[in-house]
């Protein structure tokens, strides 16, 4: 296969100068463009000072409403990059005592595939974009907003324990008088009394 | 390099005088840390004085297995990855791999959400056109145009941000639709853009297009005729600038192309000959126009014809698709972006090949750099304008 190379041909004075000519012409043209912008506000921010703002849909780093997260591990798994980590542990009361939530901005691709299938909506992507760190292990940040348990789910774990200690009680108070029945009345009564038991 | 004057006897009894001028092939690594590769090619060249006698591309630096990733998550997890192997225009990508999701699937998508990938597939055509034509201008010597090109492109990045929440990763249309409809007031912004950009596209073209010094550089320099483009297996702007009209989205119409008018600009060697730099670098000029064409008349028929909110088709939690296998090829800004598909019934790709347009473009270099002089290879490689993250994948 053959080639063209830049063109050697005979550079006669005629087109030696139109060269020039057109060189000096378009330079100018060029010229007058930006000097036009010189006049006109830069479209720049100086960086650290002033910021950009971002769009209402920017997807920045997360938030989490840890309220009402119910930890199901739906966001965790929906991750393609796995670098959601969620530790937990459920207490009686329907109450989460919370380890971790922690995410990998060392993977995080900001794809937010981890917020579209969260069944109570609770983890977003908020508008802050900045993760300046000094050290990569800086960058798996913990989203949670208070460690382990407050003080209201140790009430409530608390109510739940004695809710569940007083339904045994009652439970084990009115087994214990239906076995005084059952000794005293014929057998046919027991079988009703199981079944309000089961209840 | 010596001269040596030598006195040798010829045959016939006469006196020649012989001027030794040795010279000595020199080895040039352009790249991998070269600005005007964009991106980590490296380009072992060989020159003989000014003129190139061997180029040899070496690409592969930034593997990243994109292709056996997709086997291993589900098809919503792919997209992701599908904006990083041609991450200027990300949003072709995905349309792509969610174009031959639901060809193998059977998915139905709602007719909002075709135009709507119609108009941000466009759009980002123009900002990875723009980004071309910056650095090309950089390449070749001559900064201004890279500043007012970005300058556009950081619009179209900031309409792409209220769409989407992403400027460059988007991961916006999914299997069966997009994840958002248009906010309020993108689609009056979206024409304020197309308006302002055809006022300053204008400048560009003053700017460099008819500036002398940028002919002078990139006319008759790295022709290609148009077998020559076949051969090669060029696609996209590339093929066009030889003089073949074969566009994708003409040829063979994918979402609601063949509804919308434009033209296909193909290089006519109006500055030197077919298929030289400077056509390659006006067909992307030009075709910048006829997206903002494209997205102006997308606009106006989203609309008018659609309502708000269906974007997204009904599917299940985690899409599985039975056996089956689809190609679908898109016109990506460089070229036809084929996406060909298995799948055995499971929730992830069995299989998926993707046919980037850049690798096909980028293989040329072997044979087109010989021959040229050095200073040409840069702007040969500019031209092609690839993007070293599809090459690589
Ligand atoms: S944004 Fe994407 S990568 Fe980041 S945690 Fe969510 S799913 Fe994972
Ligand atoms: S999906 Fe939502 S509710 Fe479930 S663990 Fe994640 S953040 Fe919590």
């Amino acid at each position: 296969m053959n080639f063209t190379s830049t063109p050697t041909g005979p550079l006669g004075l005629s087109r030696w100068l139109r060269n020039i000519v057109d060189t000096v012409r378009t330079t100018v043209i060029g010229m007058s463009i930006t000097i036009k912008y010189f006049f006109t506000k830069p479209v720049t921010y100086e960086y650290p000072e002033q910021r950009m703002p971002v769009a209402p849909r920017y997807r920045g780093l997360h938030y989490l409403e840890q309220d009402i997260c119910i930890a199901c591990r739906v966001c965790e798994k929906a991750c393609p990059i796995d670098c959601i980590e969620i530790r937990f542990e459920r207490h009686p009361g329907n109450v989460n005592e919370w380890f971790e939530f922690s995410l990998d901005y060392n993977k995080c691709m900001h794809c937010e595939l981890c917020c579209y299938p969260c069944p109570v909506d609770c983890i977003h992507m908020g508008r802050e974009y900045s993760l300046v760190k000094y050290d990569r292990s800086e960058l798996i940040v913990d989203l949670m907003a208070w460690d382990g348990m407050r003080d209201k789910d140790h009430v409530t774990i608390q109510a739940a324990i004695d809710k569940k200690k007083k339904k045994a009680e009652e439970a084990a108070a009115k087994k214990a008088a239906q076995a005084a029945k059952a000794a005293a009345d014929e057998p046919s009564a027991e079988d009703e009394n199981e079944g309000e038991d089961e209840e | 390099m010596s001269q040596l004057t030598e006195e040798r006897m010829l045959d016939s009894g006469e006196k020649e005088l012989v001027l030794d001028v040795r010279t000595q092939d020199m080895e040039i690594n352009m790249g991998p840390q070269h600005p005007a590769t964009h991106g980590v090619l490296r380009v072992v060249l060989t020159a003989d004085g000014e003129i190139l006698t061997s180029a040899d591309p070496h690409v592969g630096y930034i593997h990243r297995c994109a292709e056996k990733v997709g086997e291993n998550v589900d098809f919503d997890g792919y997209i992701p990855y599908t904006d990083r192997y041609d991450y200027l225009s990300a949003m072709n990508n995905n349309v792509g791999f969610a174009l031959v999701v639901e060809k193998a699937s059977g998915l139905e998508v709602p007719p909002r959400a075709t135009w709507l990938r119609m108009i941000v597939s466009e759009l980002n055509r123009v900002a990875s056109h723009l980004l071309a034509f910056g650095t090309y201008g950089i390449d070749i010597g001559a900064i201004t145009p890279f500043l007012y090109g970005f300058r556009e492109r950081e619009w179209v990045l900031s309409l792409f941000e209220k769409i989407c929440g992403a400027r460059l990763t988007y991961s916006y249309a999914f299997p069966g639709g997009v994840i958002n409809d248009a906010p309020g007031g993108w689609f009056d912004e979206v024409l304020k853009f197309c308006d302002v950009f055809d006022r300053k596209w204008r400048e560009y073209d003053d700017l460099l297009t008819r500036n002398k010094i940028f002919i002078e550089r990139t006319k008759d320099v790295g022709s290609v005729t148009a077998d020559q483009a076949r051969e090669f297996g060029w696609t996209g702007p590339c093929l066009r600038g030889s003089g073949v009209r074969y566009d994708l989205r003409e040829a063979q119409p994918y979402l609601f192309y063949d509804q919308v008018g434009f033209d296909v600009p193909i290089g006519r060697g109006e500055m030197g000959t077919v298929g030289d730099c400077w056509d390659r670098y006006w067909v992307r000029m030009a075709e910048m126009l006829q997206s903002t064409r494209i997205v102006r008349e997308c606009v106006e028929r989203c609309i008018k014809d659609t309502t708000p909110g269906e974007v997204m088709a009904k599917k299940p939690k985690t899409l599985k698709v039975a056996a089956n296998e689809a190609y679908v090829g898109i016109e990506n800004p460089r070229g036809e972006l084929g996406h060909y598909l298995v799948t055995d019934g499971g929730a992830q790709c069995f299989r998926i090949k993707v046919r980037g347009p850049s690798f096909t473009n980028v293989s040329c270099l072997a044979k087109l750099l010989p021959g040229t002089m050095l200073a040409d290879a840069v702007a040969i490689i500019g031209s092609i304008d690839i993007v070293l993250g599809e090459v690589d994948r």
